[in-house]
């Protein structure tokens, strides 16, 4: 954690509810992406990342300013987003990616034509493939190789070992393989 | 390394994820089988295409007004219940250790009582020892105290049990007369005396009890 997000932890503390923003707004693209990845709702996505900034200012006494606090949020994200996906979709149900035509808008928005079309390949391709994983599977992948984090933080992330992140993160990096092989057999082919 | 054990762990190989004196093994494993092989840069180089479609995914956007609001709902609603918890009277929540404290005093004060209760019941029971000489109707007290002093003997001439048979009509009937409430009882280490007096014929019968409650009869 830096010296100025140290200050600002600092400020809300003291009761300067207007530092909160500046200590959160460098992590609210982070957030509501991976929010919106965990849940693929982008209306979801807004609800978890709300949550969990409601949580992150409740509980931020509790945070050790000697770790990360882009982990610390993510954390909270995580559970958050755990939560909600329990309330919102009763057990067995399956999960549907639902974005409104503005917020396809938005997730496209670009000026080239051709990229607007093979984003939004490459998105519902993304999407696709972390369908075919468990929760966990899922968290620990989006967490270790598409947000970089190392194995030790997202074990920390997800209150979880190192030896259960490794685990879930071999199966799901097969289970990807093989989505993209059945899915998607000419990217496949493309790797030959 | 058998293909097995490579396969488990050429996912996280993959990745970067796994170093080390085992990597050297599998890697050479890799360099020896084919199928293993083709199995690592599959699943490398399908990581390697899904970590570029993230990069290049036009990532999820606040609007600018829908920050700010969500934002001050945040901050307002956080600062409504810093405000309510200020002016609500402070709880202090009680530790682990105080309900198992409250628990262990409930249940010492109910021993104690029930000890206590015990320790009442006894005392009722047991006829109290009396150093003082005892008082008995109709005899000195010098010489109730000689026969608590010597309750283990039995004074006067042997009484034949007969005699002690006959005898036992009058004690009852003494028993019922009012005046003999006044009756004593006295302990001395593991006997116990009692003594009847008649206020009418003012005999006085002595009973010696031993521990096994066997009695022995003086009659003066």
């Amino acid at each position: 954690m830096n010296e100025q997000e140290k200050r600002l932890v600092e400020s809300v503390l003291e009761g300067e509810t207007d530092a909160f923003e500046p200590l959160v707004l460098p992590y609210r693209q982070a957030l509501l992406t991976l929010a919106l990845r965990l849940s693929r709702n982008i209306e979801d996505a807004r609800e978890i990342s709300q949550e969990a900034l409601m949580r992150a200012f409740k509980y931020l006494r509790t945070f050790d300013t000697e770790k990360s606090f882009k982990n610390w949020l993510f954390g909270i994200l995580m559970n958050a987003a755990h939560q909600h996906g329990r309330k919102a979709r009763p057990a067995g149900a399956g999960v549907r990616i639902s974005l409104s035509p503005e917020d396809e808008r938005q997730l496209r928005a670009t000026d080239n034509p051709e990229r607007n079309h093979r984003q939004g390949e490459f998105k519902s391709m993304l999407m696709d493939c972390l369908d075919g994983l468990s929760r966990r599977e899922r968290e620990v992948f989006l967490l270790r190789d598409i947000e970089e984090r190392s194995i030790r933080e997202t074990a920390e992330i997800l209150r979880s070992s190192s030896v259960s992140v490794r685990v879930h993160l071999s199966a799901a990096r097969r289970k990807i393989k093989e989505r993209i092989r059945e899915r998607f057999p000419e990217l496949a082919e493309g790797w030959r | 390394m058998t293909c097995r054990k490579a396969r488990s762990l050429t996912a996280l190989m993959a990745g970067g994820d796994f170093v080390g004196r085992k990597a050297d093994r599998l890697k050479k494993h890799l360099g020896r089988c084919a199928e293993c092989r083709r199995e690592y840069e599959d699943i490398r180089v399908a990581l390697e295409s899904i970590k570029s479609i993230a990069r290049e995914e036009a990532p999820p956007e606040w609007r600018e007004t829908e920050w700010k609001e969500m934002l001050g709902r945040v901050i307002s609603q956080e600062a409504t219940r810093r405000k309510a918890a200020l002016s609500s009277p402070r709880r202090h929540p009680v530790p682990g250790w105080g309900y198992a404290g409250a628990f262990l005093a409930v249940v010492a004060i109910v021993v104690i009582g029930f000890v206590l209760k015990n320790e009442r019941g006894k005392s009722v029971n047991v006829p109290v020892t009396q150093k003082e000489p005892i008082v008995i109707a109709g005899v000195e007290p010098s010489q109730a105290g000689q026969k608590q002093e010597k309750t283990a003997t039995v004074r006067g001439p042997e009484i034949p049990k007969p005699a002690i048979e006959s005898a036992r009509p009058q004690i009852q009937s003494i028993k019922a007369s009012p005046k003999i409430t006044r009756a004593e009882k006295a302990e001395s280490g593991e006997t116990m005396t009692m003594a009847l007096v008649s206020q009418d014929t003012g005999l006085t019968v002595y009973w010696v009890f031993n521990k096994n409650f066997e009695w022995k009869e003086d009659k003066k």
